[in-house]
C-alpha cells in the first residue's frame, strides 16, 4: 500500500518547535547572544531547513532511497538532525555573552566580553566549569522568580552535578502530579526561555 | 581546543532540547498550531511562506522542462491555504480535516476551568500570575462591555 503524502505543514510546525527547544536549551547552558537574532528566529530556521530539502537545485539535504518511502514522521526525524547541525553551525559563528561571570567584574570591557560556542566549551577547566555551571543555574532559576512551581521544575532539570534528563513521567512522580500537568508547565517554561533567547537575555540578563 | 568539551556542551544542548520537547510528538497539527501561536509565532504566515517557496521551486522546474518531484508536489498540496483544496484525494481529505479542526478549536473549553478558578481564590497564586489574571479579567470585562454597548 502506498504511503500517505508527507504533510509539510506538520513538518514545519514540528521543526519550528524543535528550533525553539534548542534556543531554550542554549539559554539553560548559560549563553545569550551578543547580538539580536534577527532573521534567525525558530520559524526561519525551520523554513530554511525544509527549503533546502525541497529545492531541487540544493543537493545538500536530500532524501536517501535507503530510508524507504518518505513519511511525515521519517521526514521530521531526518530534518530535525539537519536542523540541529545547522543550528549549532550558525551558533558557532555567532558571538555570545555568557549569562554569568565568575569572580568580580574588574571593568566594563570584561563585562562585555563575548565568546563563541567553541570558546565557551574550551576555555574552562573542570573545576571552573563546575563553578560556572552553578552560577548559570542560578541565573536561569532567577528568571523564574515569582513562578515557584516552574522554578522547582527547572531546578530539577538543571542539577548542578550535571544536567538531568528526567522524563515527564519521572517528573510527575517526583512532584506527585500528572504527566499532563508537567507538559503544561514545560510549555510555560519553554515559552519564557524562548522569549529570553529571542531578546538576547535582556529581560533578565544581568550578570550574577 | 578540547573537542571532547565542545561535544559535551553540544550534547547537553541536545538533551535539554529533547527534554523541553518531550510530549510534543503526540500533539496533533491543530495543537501544534496553537502552541506556536501561544509562543508568539504566526503559524499561518509560516505555512504560507513555505507554500510560496515550494510553488516557486516547482515553477522553476517546469520552466526548465524538468519533472516536479513527488515531495515538492506534496509540499505544495499540504501547505495550501485551508480553503484551497489539493488535487490529491488523500491530501484533500487531510486538508478538510485540518480546516474543520481549526474551525472548531477556538471553542474548546479548558479541561480544568473550575480548578483554575478555585486555585486563584486560595490566594496561593504568585504575584506575576495574579497580575496576569487580573489583566485578563479587566480585558474580558472591557470586551463584554463593548460588545453589549454595540448591540444596544
Amino acid at each position: 500500500m502506498a504511503e500517505p503524502p508527507v504533510d509539510f505543514t506538520e513538518v514545519l510546525y514540528r521543526l519550528t518547535l524543535y528550533a525553539q527547544s534548542l534556543s531554550s536549551a542554549l539559554v539553560c547552558v548559560g549563553l545569550r547572544e551578543g547580538v539580536l537574532p534577527g532573521g534567525e528566529a525558530a520559524g526561519d530556521l525551520a523554513m530554511e531547513t525544509i527549503k533546502r530539502f525541497l529545492d531541487p537545485a540544493d543537493g545538500s539535504v536530500a532524501w536517501s532511497e535507503k530510508k524507504g518511502p518518505p513519511t511525515t514522521t521519517k521526514v521530521v526525524a531526518y530534518l530535525k538532525k539537519v536542523l540541529y547541525r545547522d543550528f549549532l553551525d550558525l551558533k558557532k559563528k555567532k558571538r555570545f555573552r555568557t549569562t554569568v561571570y565568575v569572580g568580580t567584574h574588574e571593568s566594563d570591557e570584561e563585562e562585555n566580553q563575548e565568546f563563541t560556542l567553541d570558546d565557551v566549551a574550551a576555555g574552562i577547566d573542570d573545576a571552573e566549569e563546575q563553578v560556572i555551571k552553578r552560577e548559570q543555574r542560578e541565573w536561569v532559576l532567577k528568571q523564574f522568580d515569582g513562578k515557584p512551581e516552574l522554578r522547582e521544575l527547572v531546578a530539577l532539570q538543571l542539577d548542578p552535578e550535571g544536567y538531568k534528563a528526567f522524563s515527564n513521567q519521572e517528573l510527575a512522580e517526583l512532584k506527585s502530579t500528572t504527566v499532563q500537568e508537567i507538559e503544561k508547565m514545560k510549555k510555560r517554561i519553554k515559552r519564557i526561555l524562548t522569549k529570553l533567547a529571542a531578546s538576547g537575555g535582556r529581560e533578565g540578563g544581568e550578570s550574577v | 581546543m578540547s573537542k571532547r568539551k565542545t561535544e559535551k556542551l553540544f550534547d547537553e544542548i541536545r538533551r535539554l532540547a529533547d527534554c523541553f520537547g518531550e510530549g510534543e510528538e503526540k500533539l496533533t497539527v491543530e495543537e501544534l498550531h496553537e502552541q506556536l501561536r501561544q509562543s508568539g509565532v504566526d503559524p499561518d504566515e509560516l505555512r504560507a511562506r513555505l507554500h510560496l517557496a515550494a510553488k516557486q521551486f516547482a515553477e522553476r522546474e517546469r520552466t526548465a522542462d524538468r519533472r516536479v518531484s513527488d515531495l515538492l508536489n506534496q509540499a505544495i498540496d499540504s501547505t495550501r491555504p485551508p480553503t484551497d483544496i489539493p488535487r490529491d484525494p488523500a491530501a484533500a481529505r487531510k486538508a478538510m480535516d485540518r480546516w474543520l479542526g481549526w474551525f472548531s478549536s477556538p471553542f474548546r473549553m479548558p479541561e480544568n476551568l473550575e480548578v483554575c478558578r478555585a486555585y486563584r481564590k486560595t490566594g496561593e497564586v504568585s504575584k506575576d500570575d495574579l497580575d496576569d489574571l487580573n489583566r485578563l479579567e479587566q480585558e474580558l470585562k472591557r470586551k463584554v462591555k463593548e460588545e453589549s454597548e454595540r448591540k444596544t
